[in-house]
């Protein structure tokens, strides 16, 4: 009995994971290339889901096409975000520019949300990517939702793992993450780089929250607690690793959440996720140090000739 | 009126949490998103005791002061070894965590939280119950200002020096014999108790403890008030509570549409505003060193050109001389069988050598040879895996760096590392310890404002060390000829004078060894022979010195022996002359001739 | 900034002049939300008069022509909701509801009411005792809330500056009784709804015999509200299944339905408010759980998030039912608010709508007397001097509904609750009841 009860978690776990894994991967992308605090990652999250179901529902559109809608919105608004709001944000702070981004972007956020709440209305939407069956293995029951979101996240990841790694346009973007001065030497624009950054991370971040809005419904609050688990997913996984290992993190966080549901009542899983994760910073660094100095001696070694 | 007096209560309450998140992230450098959760320890402490153990307020105050303040030790523990982008989450973590007990225990009223059932009463002090606004004006006033005269008196002090250095560069402050450790645990300890504070004010204000009142979108808000009003600023941050607390009240005057729609109007406005404000004015209302009142203004962290000047005059005259002043050639630093290796790689393997007093060691050799990383194994900053280190006759292998370099031993680093937006004299100033046997001189166990004791109840004593303090800076920076410039933030001085600087800032540590990591490079040729006459005279006052150098010139010029190192073993060691008399030494140090 | 302090330059330098055009984007956004605002006529009252003729309302409500109706008199009357946030929708339809009222108590020869919106943000505890505080300062005698009283906040501000508060939102559900000034003007939710939904259910179906209680986290209340389930179930001979906290607010219930699967109860018994019913069914029906449900609410949006989810939905509480207005007082409302706004109204509506008159009952018996109507103490002794009012709710074809109060409690002492069917956005109602289950009839 308890095993069925288990395994059911864990198949949620699973769901969810993936879920955050795709936050993840989306924030961390841009965290890691740019340094940008993003967290009008919740506007474009919640953007995207809008402009889906409104289509769907008010304009008739497919679902296939009203996604591909919300997404080209939530990747213009990205880049819009970037280009007009925090690259010459950026240049004038200087050395300030990692808080003053933060800042503005918190604005965006109010902002953005509070206007879609005008236009919009806090009404619930609803939005359907996939008629919705039941499913069941075994003793497990899931939805053809689930499965789609499951698909869909690992193929985006694993899409993303592959241009970073084999494409020009990847190594490129990986060059500016590493060293942008020296990108720019080497001939790569870090400012066109930052705006590709930013239009693949919000695809990424408008994929989760169409996904989202079809799973529960469509809010203009839904990118709240969603843009606090992309931060944490994207640096427990480490913004300069392979999407897949940020996408792990993610699996793990919705894990731990799901399964401590065996335990706990609901109100407490958070409490078990965020102890789970200062337990990992606590005992994590005793290797990230040797790591760390590993590092900073192979820079200190390697200096001008 | 009351109207305008509970506007301003809020303001103070919030001026409170920003004036403490300053001191952590304005000077400290350590982003912390949880300041709001330590409000909450501090506000559910006081509700819960007002409640169950019908407590006064001033006891309450108390106990939530010092819950949150030992949360605020508990929680820098673990954040002394992270990374800065880890600490963010570590925040994040406790947070969420302390949330998450405030909003799930039933005995904290779960997630209604919990309503006082009476007021503040502040007796034995007159007042009496603070029902009004207006009533609660004078003893927010007063806990406001205590907060800004602490973080004030912390901030600006020599403590406020250190703190600064950590903010600029941990591991150079560390390098200068800074408990960095125990400083981050004092600062997070006391900022944390402040927001605790606050918090049990705004328990009493408002007459309700609940998550949401001190929720994460909550410390994100302090944390746009703390910036926008200026990092390192303090009257900057009562402006930014000031200013963003004020909105809302604006706007709701200003914008008078259809409810419905007016209150969402508003928040679109501020979050523009938020925008907007930012951008015009990044550095925040009132910058670090800026002052509303002119008397005092500490210089500009962004200088506009950088001020070329000649090659300096190293003036000798004034030096101090070297600590425990003993014979020439004595042995000072004795290394027997120093070994690391990185996972397959031995980066240094079985080396024995010693350093004596009034003599250069040039360590030399090719690349990737490993010289840099002894000069990190000796100062600790990387744990040998054998070997043994006696300074001065004392084991200090295994020691940390800012251990070793109140020992008597320091490194200077190849891209110099200077604190760029402090001034010259702050820069050396920073090295300048004055150590002191008193256990309850701490965090520092050094005199003066670096350690807690003396910073508030020894003023006088504080002053003076700062006062001899800045004597020395100012002597040490005429002995490298750059007087002129002690007020110039160090990141104007162009690479050569920053150089200079770093030297007169390791003379001020007044350690006995000094390891030099390249000390000419970089710089053009008529000021390599001012450099090397400082660290010439540097050698006939008494200090044991070791240099890296790759420039044959520099190392003929200066060193008394030598050290060749390949591949992390030491293959030749001897004066200049024999080492360049070997052919096979000459074909590895300068390729096939 | 490289290390020296020289500034690295990632394109052409910034000029100050990029300032100005994104300050004229936002000047010109902020212009075109305010006109797109103020051109949304579905919520501003349109007609003035609210839809009817004052005389109306009067015969309606069976006003005496010589009784002092406050014509003339200016009257601030509070009104605390969630403006902005996820609440913001219920916030608007309350609103709709008291503006609504204040227009026919104007026409009607009533005092002219003016309504101080305040915002709390959708259950901020910070929002709402600032709320409070700002209308007690501004002098406000009565105020109109929600959410319990922002979940307690408005409790202190209230007793300080005895402002005489009716929620009609929440009530006073187990946590709000008896608070000075402060009235709960609905049934205790979940307390009252479930002993009709228990006795519905033995009513109804005798293979029910274990329930699961699923109840989100009221704190210190869940001892309460667990007390009278388990009372409740003594009384009808049904069995406790399990019981399942969550949270306010959640969205996944998926630890929660993984538990009801092992626990496997008869009928499941769903306290949850707003949108979460939605949400909960959707989940619980996706993983093929069939028993029946009877929740504590219903509102249009969670039946639009739940869709299909909400066939077989049912739910327990004093709903307002738009579809068989009961009274001649509740046909009056329901026309003019479908006129005015051009929606059917639905509980949030008819609450506030009728605590507003329940404020203009009040002044009107302090102007019998004489007395000061901008004293909150002097509304408060007139409303416990008799507390019964006037309600859309309840009543028959003749006669109007009554909504009574305690004077121990301040809760409800007489409201009608029912058993209703979601029946795809119709709710059909199947049984009717009165508080604690009292008096229960299935509908024929």
């Amino acid at each position: 009995m308890w095993l069925q009860q288990v395994a059911q978690l864990a198949v949620a776990g699973v769901v969810n994971g993936s879920f955050y894994a795709l936050l993840g991967v989306g924030f961390g992308i841009i965290l890691g290339v740019t340094g940008r605090f993003h967290y009008a990652f919740a506007l474009v999250f919640t953007l995207a889901a809008f402009v889906t179901s409104t289509l769907e529902s008010a304009a008739g559109w497919p679902a296939a096409l009203a996604a591909a809608a919300g997404l080209v919105v939530a990747a213009l608004l990205g880049v819009a975000i970037e280009r007009f709001i925090y690259r010459p944000l950026a240049l004038f702070s200087g050395p300030l520019s990692l808080l003053t981004v933060f800042i503005s972007s918190l604005g965006v956020t109010i902002a953005g949300v509070n206007l879609i709440t005008l236009i919009w209305s806090a009404e619930s939407r609803t939005l359907t990517l996939v008629p919705l069956i039941s499913l069941q293995a075994g003793d497990v029951t899931f939805t053809s939702l689930d499965l789609f979101l499951v698909a869909t996240t690992w193929a985006l990841i694993a899409a993303l793992a592959l241009l970073l790694r084999a494409t020009d346009l990847g190594r490129a973007i990986r060059a500016a993450r590493g060293n942008p001065a020296l990108a720019r030497i080497m001939g790569t624009d870090p400012g066109r780089i930052y705006l590709v950054v930013f239009a693949i991370g919000s695809v990424l971040c408008g994929t989760a929250g169409i996904l989202n809005g079809a799973r529960f419904a469509v809010l203009p609050d839904m990118g709240d607690r969603p843009v606090v688990f992309a931060f944490v997913v994207a640096f427990l996984g480490g913004t300069h690793r392979s999407p897949f290992v940020i996408g792990i993190a993610g699996l793990f966080i919705g894990l731990v959440e799901s399964l401590s549901g065996y335990w706990v009542t609901p109100q407490w899983t958070s409490l078990v996720v965020f102890t789970v994760l200062f337990a990992y910073l606590i005992l994590h660094p005793l290797d990230l140090r040797a790591l760390r100095t590993l590092v900073a001696a192979a820079r200190l070694s390697t200096r001008r000739a | 009126m009351d109207y305008w007096f509970d506007i301003l209560n809020l303001v103070l309450i919030f001026s409170i949490f920003t004036i403490s998140l300053n001191l952590l992230v304005g000077y400290a450098g350590q982003v912390s998103v949880a300041h709001a959760a330590f409000g909450a320890i501090g506000g559910y402490i006081a509700a819960y005791l007002s409640a169950k153990a019908d407590c006064g307020f001033w006891t309450v105050l108390a106990t939530g002061t010092a819950g949150a303040g030992i949360v605020g030790v508990v929680m820098s523990l673990p954040a002394l070894r992270l990374a800065p982008e880890y600490l963010v989450l570590l925040t994040i973590a406790v947070s969420s965590i302390v949330l998450t007990i405030v909003g799930a225990v039933p005995a904290l009223g779960g997630a209604y939280g919990m309503v006082a059932d009476r007021a503040a009463d502040l007796s034995p002090l007159s007042g009496g119950e603070l029902l009004f606004p207006h009533q609660w004006v004078l003893p927010l006033i007063g806990f406001t200002v205590f907060t800004y005269l602490v973080c004030h008196r912390m901030g600006e002090s020599a403590f406020g020096r250190v703190l600064r250095g950590i903010r600029d560069d941990e591991v150079a402050t560390r390098a200068l014999g800074c408990n960095i450790f125990a400083t981050k645990v004092v600062v997070f300890g006391l900022t944390s108790a402040f927001a605790g504070l606050a918090g049990v004010l705004l328990y009493f204000y408002n007459q309700i403890a609940s998550p949401s009142v001190y929720g994460l979108n909550v410390s994100l808000k302090i944390f746009a008030m703390t910036i926008f009003g200026g990092l390192g600023n303090f009257a900057g941050s009562i402006l930014g509570a000031a200013v963003l607390q004020l909105l809302q009240p604006m706007l709701e005057k200003i914008v008078r549409l259809d409810p419905g729609h007016a209150f969402l109007i508003q928040l679109v406005i501020y979050g523009l505003g938020l925008v907007v404000l930012v951008r015009v004015r990044p550095q925040g209302l009132l910058p670090e060193g800026a002052s509303l009142w002119h008397w005092r203004r500490r210089p500009q962290a962004t200088p506009a050109t950088v001020v070329e000047t000649d090659a300096p005059a190293i003036s000798p005259a004034g030096a101090s001389p070297s600590r425990g002043a003993g014979q020439m050639d004595e042995t000072i630093l004795k290394v027997r069988g120093l070994s690391k290796s990185f996972g397959g790689i031995h980066a240094v393997r079985g080396l024995d050598f010693d350093l004596s007093r009034g003599r250069i060691t040039a360590l030399v050799g090719p690349n990737g040879a490993g010289k840099t990383t002894v000069f990190n194994l000796l100062t600790g900053a990387l744990t040998p895996d054998a070997g043994s280190i006696e300074l001065l006759g004392e084991n200090v292998r295994g020691l940390p760096p800012d251990r070793i370099a109140r020992k008597g031993m320091v490194r200077s680093f190849q891209d110099v590392r200077l604190f760029s937006r402090m001034t010259a004299a702050e820069n050396v100033m920073l090295g300048i310890h004055e150590a002191a046997a008193e256990f309850w001189r701490w965090p520092s166990g050094t005199r003066g404002g670096e350690n807690l004791v003396d910073l508030f109840l020894r003023p006088g004593e504080a002053r003076r060390v700062e006062e001899r303090a800045r004597t020395h800076a100012l002597e040490l920076l005429h002995l490298v000829g750059l007087a002129s410039f002690a007020e110039t933030p160090a990141g104007a001085l162009s690479f050569g004078q920053q150089k200079l600087v770093s030297f007169a800032r390791l003379l001020g540590t007044d350690a006995d060894v000094l390891l030099l990591d390249e000390p000419a490079s970089g710089i053009d040729s008529r000021w390599v022979d001012g450099i090397l006459d400082l660290v010439a005279f540097m050698r006939d006052a008494g200090k044991t010195i070791c240099i890296v150098e790759h420039s044959l010139h520099v190392v003929e010029r200066l060193a008394d022996t030598a050290i060749f190192m390949e591949l992390g073993r030491i293959t030749a060691q001897g004066t200049i002359a024999e080492l360049t008399r070997d052919p096979r030494l000459a074909e590895v140090y300068f390729g096939t001739v | 900034m490289n290390r020296h302090g020289q500034r690295l330059p990632l394109a052409a330098a910034p000029s100050r002049r990029l300032r100005w055009p994104s300050v004229a984007v936002a000047a010109g956004l902020i212009g075109v939300v305010s006109l797109g605002g103020g051109a949304r006529a579905q919520d501003a009252t349109t007609s003035g008069t609210g839809g009817v003729a004052g005389d109306q309302i009067k015969k309606v409500l069976g006003l005496k022509t010589d009784e002092k109706l406050g014509t003339g008199m200016k009257f601030k009357l509070g009104i605390v909701l969630a403006m902005t946030g996820p609440g913001s929708y219920y916030g608007r339809i309350q609103g709709n509801g008291a503006k609504l009222a204040v227009a026919q108590i104007k026409a009607a020869g009533g005092p002219d009411i003016e309504l101080v919106f305040k915002d709390h943000k959708s259950a901020d505890a910070q929002a709402g005792a600032r709320a409070a505080k700002e209308l007690g300062i501004d002098g406000v005698p009565a105020v109109l809330s929600s959410y319990v009283g922002d979940i307690g906040a408005m409790f202190p501000g209230v007793k300080q500056y005895k402002m005489l508060t009716l929620d009609g939102g929440g009530g006073t559900s187990d946590f709000g009784q008896g608070k000075p000034f402060f009235w709960g003007m609905r049934a205790i939710e979940p307390d009252d709804d479930f002993s009709g939904a228990l006795k519905y259910w033995k009513a109804t179906d005798p293979k029910i015999k274990r329930v699961s209680l699923v109840y989100f986290d009221q704190g210190p209340a869940n001892e309460i509200v667990l007390k009278n389930f388990n009372t409740a179930l003594k009384d009808t001979g049904l069995e406790l299944a399990s019981t399942e906290l969550t949270t306010i607010g959640a969205t996944d219930y998926s630890a929660t339905i993984a538990r009801l699967k092992t626990a496997n109860p008869d009928a499941i018994f769903l306290f949850g408010t707003g949108v979460d019913p939605g949400y909960f069914m959707k989940q619980l029906v996706n993983a093929g759980l069939k028993m029946p449900v009877i929740g504590a609410e219903y509102i249009s949006d969670a039946a639009e998030v739940a869709g299909s989810a909400f066939d077989n939905y049912m739910f327990a509480t004093d709903w307002f039912d738009a579809a068989r207005p009961s009274n001649p007082w509740s046909k009056l409302f329901l026309a003019s608010y479908v006129k005015e706004f051009n929606l059917q109204p639905e509980i949030n509506a008819a609450n506030y709508y009728e605590d507003t008159f329940a404020i203009w009952e009040l002044i009107r018996r302090v102007l019998a007397k004489g007395g000061n109507v901008n004293s909150g103490e002097e509304l408060q002794n007139a409303l416990m001097a008799d507390p019964k009012f006037r309600s859309v709710y309840g009543g028959s074809a003749t006669e109007l509904g009554v909504i009574a109060l305690d004077t121990t409690s301040h809760s409800v002492k007489q409201r009608p609750l029912g058993v209703y069917k979601a029946n795809g956005g119709k709710p059909i109602p199947v049984a009717t009841f009165d508080l604690g289950g009292a008096n229960f009839q299935l509908v024929k």
